[in-house]
């Protein structure tokens, strides 16, 4: 493997902010400071910060309801985010967009979607975009497993392969559509085999193992970056909260608590930290800073959030239209 | 200079303005390359601009409107062709959910300036799944424009505007107006959504149309005005931004309002404007608000029966004739 | 129904702005849209000449009609309606305007556009002439006996009451106990169906500057003569001063025109709609007359009968006439109740 040595510490550190992040929002919400719904990402931190690694500015990614580790691997801000799903007029869409919908297009996020599979489409058009005025640029997408059986996602793969479209589909699959099993909702076991119907490559990854992920979409985004087309990659992980904040004893309605354990033990940072001291690219010390710097961080963005103002109710007349 | 063309080269030429003048207009839709679009509107267009830019697609409406969002929110003016509106219904959530609120939902970060085009109407016998005009259903969701030219003119104005707008925007076009014939400017201009057009003055009666009812509207005002009703006929020209100011002035003046628009009676545009005088003009009303307008049913393919289904000038007619009993 | 109760006033929306502006009871406008709906016109044209207040159905000229007649110079009242339940419409007028004017032709004068009031009177009768068929009757009334009469009482009355009786009020008297007689005398007719009032309202037509108004009396063939010549003379006072309710106005079923101040022997009047009957009456003078192989002198007035013969047949008139002239010339049958 010829990672840089960099690169691998940014993975490290990503899933980490997302993991804080996300296990504070958990706080939070429990606590009723923020309002609405909040999905949360933990368990899956690998895809987000995995993907997004190969990624710049001028890429384009758009996100799912359960975007939160997405926008951070793409290097949205935390303050602002963190405003955002609060409610506040600091937030990244004025507060107006909340947990569902953070985007930042001068960062290349295309926003996080409240509609199952309807980021698939999108991801197509700024593909077209990247085409069409700045080749060598891609999109990715990223989805659920769930959504693969929406038509937007048929439309799309077909769409993007037959315009040989720079645009890389990222399937997590976590096992569940809300609650209903993979198997509940779908005949088949890797989603990547659709990939054949549509003339693309398809391709299934362990989406706990951070590195498996990086390469491989790596790969994908490369050969998009070429003109050669779409990819389909299917990342296999588990989400270990509940669909949102307040799916009863996070999800235990339609899984058991031994399940939910196993995939507690295959923890995407924990894997990664095993593999950063057996490998002696980082230190317990180095990761321990790494943790309380961000902790550190992420107390700045809720102080930020708290401090915020609301928005004016004026606000809710703004940006009807342009 | 002025010359005489039809409705469907009136868009043409608007769409290869367009295209001339900034390379991130691009139009994608349903046979709209070699054919040239089924109303031949896109006609020799990928002949000019290349096969990237004038891109025939699956048949696949969500995924070509919902790469229209996402094109456009990454810097380009993607112009669509639904076939007919009938097939929007399969891009609805891409319409609904996406293009019409990105822009607002990101707290104005993302700005979507698109174009969907579809036709509405009938009377070409393509029957109820290809005829339809509910046109109006897009008037309730906050966040998208509606222009609807009912002449040549309007046509290519309307259009340059639409594309140049940095909101998305639902061309509303009548399949039947695409050989309607009228002078055109062979020069690009503008002409602004969300202004209403009194197409004629008068004081007695107030009609408000859309589309192909401005031309019905007018040859039954002429006749009436030979029995001395003198009707103001007002072109609507967009459902959103509705200009109230416009139709509020007219209804204040004459104290009444008749609207005519091809979709079906239930919802149709007319209600938004009844509910409007009601709610600001109440006091002025002297007769019945009437909305001609399609029946409630789907269209039917059988001549008669779709024929049947058109707001004719007879109905218009009939409407003028109910209100003249309170004046 | 209660077409008259408050709540179920129906008006379009701009004539209950205006009412409201104005200050306007809406239950005293008569309608005069579809179904009697209460148009913008209706209250514009109340408010202008509340006297003349609309007291029949459906006024029978659309607004266009009526500005495109002023503009033309055509003869509202001699236009024939062609719309809905007769309306005279823009196209009536047109073709009213476009027919042949008479050879000739007076030279200019003065334009004077018409008041409310009188155009309202203009429509009403004009509706009137050109739906209901007139026909006349006239009888020659001694009225020796009943000037006798009045003489008689006067006096007695004023002291009672304190009430100057008029001959008038006599006559008033007679028509409502000959009406009483003859109750499709005491009717209206809608084209569709004959309304026998259960009220006799003798209406009295009273001369303004600006046109004729006709309050009246409440239940004439009831009250006694004083009450006639005290609610008389409230009404007549009334109309001159502008202040009658249009109830005074609309409750009449019968109405009595006396030109008797002026030196005019008898005329034809014109019924006043809804109602099917009126009576005319002329100058009381001295006639010489053939009685009994005599030749005498008498006191001696024409009453003219005016009525609507879809309705009234001739014969039914004539009984009328003769009947009141009965009374008129032995008045102590009105008080003895010997018809």
């Amino acid at each position: 493997m010829d990672i840089p040595l960099k690169t691998v510490r940014q993975l490290y550190r990503t899933m980490v902010v997302i993991r804080a992040f996300e296990e504070r929002v958990q706080d939070l919400y429990a606590r009723g400071h923020i309002p609405g719904l909040a999905h949360l990402y933990i368990g899956e931190e690998a895809i987000a910060a995995g993907v997004c690694a190969n990624l710049g500015d001028k890429d384009y990614i758009t996100s799912t309801h359960r975007g939160h580790g997405h926008v951070i691997a793409k290097g949205a801000l935390l303050k602002p985010m963190m405003a955002e799903l609060y409610g506040k007029e600091t937030g990244y869409c004025k507060g107006k967009g909340g947990s569902m919908h953070i985007a930042d297009v001068d960062l290349g996020i295309l926003g996080a979607n409240g509609i199952a599979g309807g980021g698939l489409p999108i991801a197509v058009g700024a593909g077209l975009s990247c085409k069409m005025k700045h080749p060598g640029h891609v999109a990715v997408c990223f989805f659920g497993d769930a959504s693969s059986n929406n038509g937007t996602f048929h439309e799309s793969l077909n769409f993007a392969a037959v315009h040989k479209l720079p645009v890389v589909f990222v399937c997590e699959n976590n096992g569940f559509g809300i609650s209903v099993s993979q198997a509940q909702h779908q005949a088949i076991t890797d989603i990547a085999i659709r990939a054949a119907g549509y003339g693309m490559p398809g391709l299934t990854v362990d989406g706990n193992d951070v590195l498996s992920v990086y390469l491989a979409a790596g790969e994908a985004i490369e050969r998009a970056r070429q003109g050669q087309g779409p990819t389909l990659l299917e990342c296999k992980t588990y989400r270990w909260r509940g669909h949102h904040e307040g799916d009863p004893n996070q999800g235990g309605r339609y899984r058991s608590k031994e399940d939910i354990q196993a995939w507690v033990e295959k923890c995407p940072i924990k894997r990664f930290e095993q593999y950063l001291s057996k490998n002696k690219v980082m230190t317990k010390k180095q990761m321990q800073a790494v943790w309380d710097e961000v902790e550190l961080e992420i107390t700045g963005s809720i102080e930020f959030a708290e401090q915020s103002p609301f928005p004016p109710l004026s606000e809710m007349y703004q940006d009807v239209l342009a | 200079m002025s010359r005489v063309i039809t409705y469907a080269q009136a868009l043409n030429e608007a769409l290869a303005h367009c295209m001339d003048q900034d390379d991130s207009v691009f139009i994608m839709g349903e046979d709209v390359g070699r054919y040239g679009g089924i109303f031949q509107v896109t006609a020799g267009l990928q002949e000019r601009f290349g096969v990237d830019r004038v891109m025939d697609t699956p048949i696949s409406e969500a995924a070509f409107v919902g790469g229209a969002v996402g094109a456009a929110m990454t810097g380009m003016r993607p112009v669509v062709e639904i076939m007919f509106i009938d097939f929007i219904t399969v891009a609805m959530d891409m319409v609904i959910n996406q293009m019409a609120k990105m822009h607002f939902m990101f707290g104005g970060r993302a700005k979507v300036p698109m174009v969907i085009r579809v036709n509405i109407g009938a009377g070409r016998g393509t029957a109820a799944q290809h005829s339809q005009s509910f046109h109006a259903i897009f008037q309730h969701i906050p966040g998208i424009k509606i222009a609807m030219p009912s002449t040549p003119h309007d046509a290519k104005g309307m259009l340059i505007e639409a594309i140049q707008d940095d909101n998305p925007v639902l061309f509303v076009e009548h399949k039947k107006m695409y050989i309607d014939k009228g002078e055109v400017p062979e020069e690009a201009y503008t002409v602004p959504i969300g202004k209403a057009k009194v197409v004629r003055p008068g004081k007695d009666i107030t009609v408000v149309a859309t589309l192909n009812m401005v031309a019905k509207a007018l040859a039954v005002a002429e006749e009436m005005a030979g029995q001395g009703v003198d009707m103001e006929v007002i072109d609507l020209r967009a459902l959103c931004p509705l200009d109230r100011e416009a139709v509020l002035a007219s209804v204040r003046k004459t104290g009444t309002l008749i609207t005519a628009d091809e979709g079906c009676h239930t919802g149709n545009m007319g209600a938004e404007l009844a509910a409007m005088v009601a709610e600001h003009a109440l006091d002025s009303l002297q007769a019945p608000i009437i909305r001609v307008a399609g029946p409630d049913t789907p269209v039917a393919f059988s001549p008669p029966l779709e024929q049947a289904f058109i707001p004719s000038e007879q109905d218009l007619k009939d409407a003028v004739s109910r209100v003249l009993e309170y004046l | 129904m209660q077409a008259n109760s408050k709540s179920q006033v129906r008006a379009m929306p701009a004539a209950r702005f205006l009412a409201r502006q104005k200050g306007l009871e809406l239950a005293a406008v008569q309608g005069s849209g579809p179904g009697g709906i209460i148009l913008k016109r209706d209250v514009a044209a109340h408010q202008a000449a509340p006297m003349a207040a609309e007291t029949s159905g459906p006024a029978r000229v659309t607004s266009l009609a009526r500005k495109l007649a002023l503009q033309k110079g055509v003869d509202l009242g001699a236009v024939r309606g062609s719309g809905p339940r007769g309306r005279v419409t823009k196209a009536d007028v047109l073709r009213a305007a476009a027919a042949p004017a008479p050879a000739g032709g007076a030279l200019a004068g003065r334009k004077v556009a018409a008041t409310s009031m009188r155009k309202t009177i203009a429509r009403r009768l004009s509706a009137s002439a050109f739906t209901a068929p007139h026909i006349y009757f006239f009888s020659d009334v001694k009225m020796d006996a009943l000037l006798g009469l009045y003489q008689d009482i006067k006096q007695e009355i004023l002291g009672r009451h304190g009430v100057k009786i008029s001959v008038n009020d006599l006559l008033i008297k007679a028509v409502a106990l000959t009406l009483e007689e003859f109750p499709n005398v005491n009717a209206s007719f809608d084209g569709e169906n004959i309304e026998v009032w259960a009220d006799i309202n003798v209406g009295l037509a009273v001369a303004l500057e600006e046109g004729l108004i006709v309050p009246a009396i409440a239940s004439a063939n009831i009250a006694s003569l004083w009450e006639i010549a005290s609610q008389r003379a409230d009404l007549v006072e009334r109309a001159r001063e502008r202040k009658l309710q249009a109830d005074e106005i609309q409750r009449g079923t019968f109405t009595i025109s006396s030109l008797a101040q002026y030196e005019i022997t008898h005329f034809t009047a014109i019924i006043n709609p809804p109602q099917s009957a009126i009576l005319s009456v002329g100058k009381t003078q001295e006639k010489v007359v053939a009685e009994n192989g005599q030749v005498v002198v008498r006191q001696v007035a024409t009453l003219g009968l005016s009525v609507d013969h879809r309705i009234i047949d001739g014969a039914v008139a004539a009984q009328f006439l003769t009947s009141l002239k009965k009374k008129l010339e032995r008045p102590a049958l009105i008080f003895m109740d010997l018809g």
